[in-house]
């Protein structure tokens, strides 16, 4: 199944829409799309996961590079829409205690831009 | 009422090409143009810029790839790529060559991020603009993934394949992927192979012991040792390939303490 992205530029923030699954044959091209953002300057970034199927371990280190990545220029991260079991995978990975998860996504822009 | 946004300036990938014409025909081409944006929008106090669809096929969407193509739409040829495409991946070292050898129906460049990468790592891209649909085969690598992800791609969390099939299917995909997963799988057979030699050894041995004649004993030890072997062989297959959480109903966990002996830590997160 393929990933496909949706960027939502506005200036700092950048909403990425993920469609599908993540998993080790497109890893890298997300965390490609994460750096390409990034160096554009689009450091508050919210991810809006409503269509995305499956993640793996490889989309667990992409996210964490980003948490990494924008917090070393301060920015952000959030989540929108996310489902239970994603919810349970980050809490597991330890990764929601530097990600934000809102229900909707006006929130989760206000969230990214505080 | 509508809200009327504008161009940023292009700056990240500025440094690759040059200035004026070629930067405004950059925009054009991955779908940076003016956009209007409703001011009834939820998020109505920002001005969304622009808007980009980026879409990364495995290889086994090729002919998917075909099938979405617009003849409408012109290719671009490889010259007319040059460095524009890769303004995609702009924290890369970028390294553009036209890629005319593996496929000249369509215009791909590679990059080369420190090493050259290999086929099966291809994704590909189909981006959009107001003209149509542009794509293209970019070759992307793993360099920004730890290499501990990439060597234990553990199938955990959302969604998964309902059918035993498709997930033996999805569970090859991660095979194909990570040749190294091959290695701890051989790994895995042959220390069970040689355990349960080993063990079948020790029966035999202690057969032996209990004053069982050695004709006897020598008549069953090779299909005992045999049957040690593939069985052992058995195991560590079932240990290495099939005992994956991925692979088996949530409440079928039983054996994952006794006999699953090959992997490594698999969850440790570098978040700093």
């Amino acid at each position: 199944m393929a990933l496909e992205l949706v960027l939502e530029e506005y200036h700092e923030l950048a909403v990425v829409i993920l469609e599908g699954c993540v998993r080790a044959s497109n890893a890298g091209f997300l965390q490609n799309t994460f750096n390409m953002l990034l160096s554009e300057g689009h450091a508050r970034i919210v991810l809006d996961c409503r269509a995305l199927s499956s993640m793996n371990s490889d989309g667990l280190a992409v996210l964490s590079d980003l948490v990494r990545a924008t917090s070393a220029g301060g920015g952000k991260i959030v989540l929108c829409h996310a489902s239970k079991n994603l919810v349970d995978l980050l809490d597991i990975s330890g990764l929601d205690q530097f990600i934000e998860v809102t229900s909707g996504r006006a929130e989760a822009m206000r969230q990214v831009m505080h | 009422m509508l809200k009327h946004t504008h161009n940023s300036s292009f700056q990240s990938h500025s440094a690759n090409m040059h200035h004026g014409q070629m930067g405004h025909d950059f925009e054009q081409k991955v779908g940076r143009s003016t956009r209007h944006v409703p001011e009834s929008d939820e998020h109505n106090d920002l001005i969304q810029l622009h808007q980009r669809r980026m879409t990364a096929y495995d290889d086994d969407y090729d002919s998917g790839i075909e099938d979405m193509y617009d003849d409408d739409c012109p290719r671009r040829d490889d010259e007319e790529l040059g460095y524009l495409d890769s303004g995609y991946f702009p924290s890369q070292p970028l390294d553009v060559d036209s890629d005319d050898d593996e496929d000249e129906d369509y215009p791909s460049a590679r990059l080369t991020a420190g090493k050259p990468l290999s086929k099966k790592h291809q994704n590909y891209l189909l981006t959009q603009n107001g003209k149509g649909w542009n794509y293209r085969k970019a070759s992307v690598s793993h360099n920004n993934v730890p290499e501990n992800y990439v060597n234990h791609p553990h199938k955990i969390g959302l969604s998964k394949p309902t059918n035993l099939f498709d997930k033996i299917k999805d569970r090859l995909c991660d095979y194909v992927d990570n040749p190294i997963l091959f290695v701890r799988l051989s790994c895995s057979i042959a220390l069970h192979t040689v355990m349960g030699t080993m063990l079948a050894s020790t029966f035999l041995g202690a057969g032996m012991t209990l004053g069982i004649s050695a004709p006897i004993v020598g008549m069953v030890a090779i299909p005992v040792l045999g049957i040690g072997a593939i069985g052992g062989g058995v195991l560590g297959f079932y240990n290495d390939f099939i005992l994956d959480k991925s692979l088996l109903p949530k409440d079928f966990n039983w054996l994952d303490g006794l006999t699953r002996t090959t992997y490594l830590p698999k969850y440790s997160f570098p978040v700093a």
